[in-house]
């Protein structure tokens, strides 16, 4: 107790900038070190909030990529959209080509074909079981068509305004694209997308609350400890770095969980999918996360983690100085 | 360096902690505050470590004025004073190592060199050999002398001492003081609140009496 006090006194901290980074980054491994530990001592409340983390991300991901795989199957069928294009009765064969020539020169056109009026009355009697029925009618009702087949990437209004622009030629009697099914399945491919948007954003909300709950209880558990820290010169970023490394982890440990649900339900799910696409004689299934999803997930995670921390923290700490 | 410059405390509606308060305590010098109950010792504390800001006036110390620190900056003023609080302050949780060694984290001090620091200041209050224990394991006396070393550890500028010697027998309360007395010679600026009139009457340092907030008596000044 009585020991000399030699050359003590008033010192000031003196580092080079080196030695600080060092030891800030010493700091940080110790304090994400210690977090976890923190987080693994309360398994259940932790398992909890991952969880529930889990599912607010799992649901949105899930359904965005189901969205994905139905907008790229759609804009397959997108490409089948076709115009049929009805000529004048009796227009000579010779015409016929003519059109038909006239028709593939037009932009935006990817095949184009004529069916004779004969060719026609045969595909009819043949899909529609009434050949005998047709046989009594002793001529033929059908006009010849001209079948056009827009680009892939055409839009419904591209192809309205090639319908209007081969409705104008003289040999044709109407015009018809069927592009109703087209419209109605990308609206509701748009309504799809905003839900997703809309649920996708409360489910968000809600992981980001839960996280900031968790760490708001587990600042409560601290409030003596973070007292103490700030009353002996503990800046903020020094107070936030374990709450913050605690937010980080439970959010990387959804975004690992949440990878992991959506890889298995796409692989449930695929059997009936690609069962059901193989009746239409279709290859289609569903896909797995990307490299890339799956590095935008735990990224996106990591940081819904780290908000909610913050701001919980940032909180506490308004709290604390006012 | 601590200069209070016609410094008050209001707290709301109409309670005036301090008055008009005007006084310097110069680079190593040692003072008492002693006051009543309710006179703003601990207001006059909490002003210097920023605790709570002046209504009016000025808090210098060790040349920052306390009113113009935001943020980190007031974390970092922080630094430059060790506290001793009543309470002790120790967090129960870590080891009377880890409870002085602290303040030289939160500095950023290399951890190579912790160790020498802290345990020079657990020796200096005649803890060393508690190292390993938990501040629930000591008794008042104890914990104290484990409060004046993480006060003391990071070797501060300003010492601030809320009646430091209230839980030690009156043996340890002397060579508290002698501690005090030591590091006020090195250069150190200490203002001990203290109720303990027979201890400021024993070692004779200037002497700050408050009452109902405003400083009555400022005896064995040096400037």
């Amino acid at each position: 107790m009585n020991q000399p006090i030699a050359a003590r006194g008033a010192e000031k901290q003196t580092s080079t900038f080196s030695s600080r980074a060092t030891h800030w980054l010493q700091h940080h491994q110790r304090e994400a070190k210690d977090s976890f530990g923190r987080l693994a001592q309360s398994p259940l409340s932790t398992l909890m909030t991952v969880l529930v983390m889990t599912i607010s991300l799992t649901l949105p991901l899930g359904l965005g990529k189901l969205l994905d795989d139905a907008s790229s199957a759609a804009s397959g069928w997108d490409g089948e959209a076709r115009l049929s294009i009805y000529l004048k009765e009796e227009t000579p064969a010779e015409v016929q080509a003519s059109v038909l020539a006239r028709a593939q020169a037009l932009p935006g056109i990817r095949s184009a074909r004529i069916i004779s009026s004969d060719g026609a009355l045969e595909e009819f009697k043949q899909q529609s079981g009434y050949g005998p029925a047709l046989d009594q009618l002793g001529y033929n009702p059908l006009p010849a068509v001209l079948e056009v087949f827009p680009k892939n990437d055409a839009s419904s209004s591209e192809m309205t305004t090639l319908r209007d622009q081969l409705a104008q030629w003289p040999e044709v009697a109407l015009a018809e694209v069927d592009i109703a099914w087209v419209q109605r399945l990308q609206s509701m491919l748009e309504l799809g997308q905003r839900l997703l948007w809309a649920v996708g954003g409360a489910l968000l909300l809600g992981g980001l609350l839960v996280v900031g709950n968790t760490i708001r209880l587990s600042i409560e558990s601290r409030r003596d400890e973070i007292r103490v820290i700030s009353l002996l010169g503990g800046t903020h970023g020094f107070v936030r770095r374990p709450f913050i490394y605690m937010g980080v982890w439970c959010g990387l440990s959804a975004g690992v969980l949440t990878l992991i649900a959506v890889s298995s339900f796409t692989a449930w799910l695929n059997v009936p999918v690609t069962q059901m696409a193989s009746l239409y004689s279709s290859n289609f299934s569903l896909s797995y996360p990307s490299f890339g999803t799956s590095l935008a997930v735990l990224a996106g995670s990591s940081f819904l983690g780290w908000l909610g921390a913050w701001m919980a923290v940032g909180r506490h700490l308004r709290e604390l100085e006012s | 360096m601590i200069r209070f410059e016609s410094v008050s405390k209001r707290y709301a509606p109409q309670f005036d902690a301090l008055r008009e308060l005007s006084f310097e305590l110069p680079t190593g010098e040692m003072a008492f505050l002693t006051g009543h109950s309710g006179a703003g010792k601990s207001t006059l504390l909490k002003l210097i470590m920023l605790i709570e800001r002046a209504s009016s006036g000025r808090v210098i110390v060790n040349d920052r004025d306390h009113s113009q620190l935001k943020g980190n900056q007031i974390a970092l003023a922080r630094r430059d004073i060790g506290m001793i609080y009543q309470d002790h302050n120790l967090l129960d949780d870590r080891s009377v190592y880890d409870n002085v060694a602290l303040p030289l984290i939160i500095a950023g001090m290399q951890p190579r060199d912790i160790p020498n620091r802290v345990y020079a200041a657990l020796d200096l209050v005649g803890l060393k050999h508690r190292a390993k224990s938990q501040p629930f394991e000591l008794s008042g006396g104890e914990q104290q002398r484990v409060g004046i070393a993480r006060a003391v550890v990071s070797k501060p500028a300003v010492i601030l001492a809320d009646e430091p010697t209230g839980n030690l027998d009156p043996q340890l309360a002397v060579e508290v003081m002698n501690i005090f007395e030591e590091l006020s010679r090195v250069g150190v600026s200490i203002l001990v609140a203290t109720h303990d009139l027979s201890l400021i009457a024993r070692f004779r340092h200037r002497l700050l009496t408050l009452k109902a907030g405003q400083l009555v008596a400022d005896t064995g000044a040096s400037v």
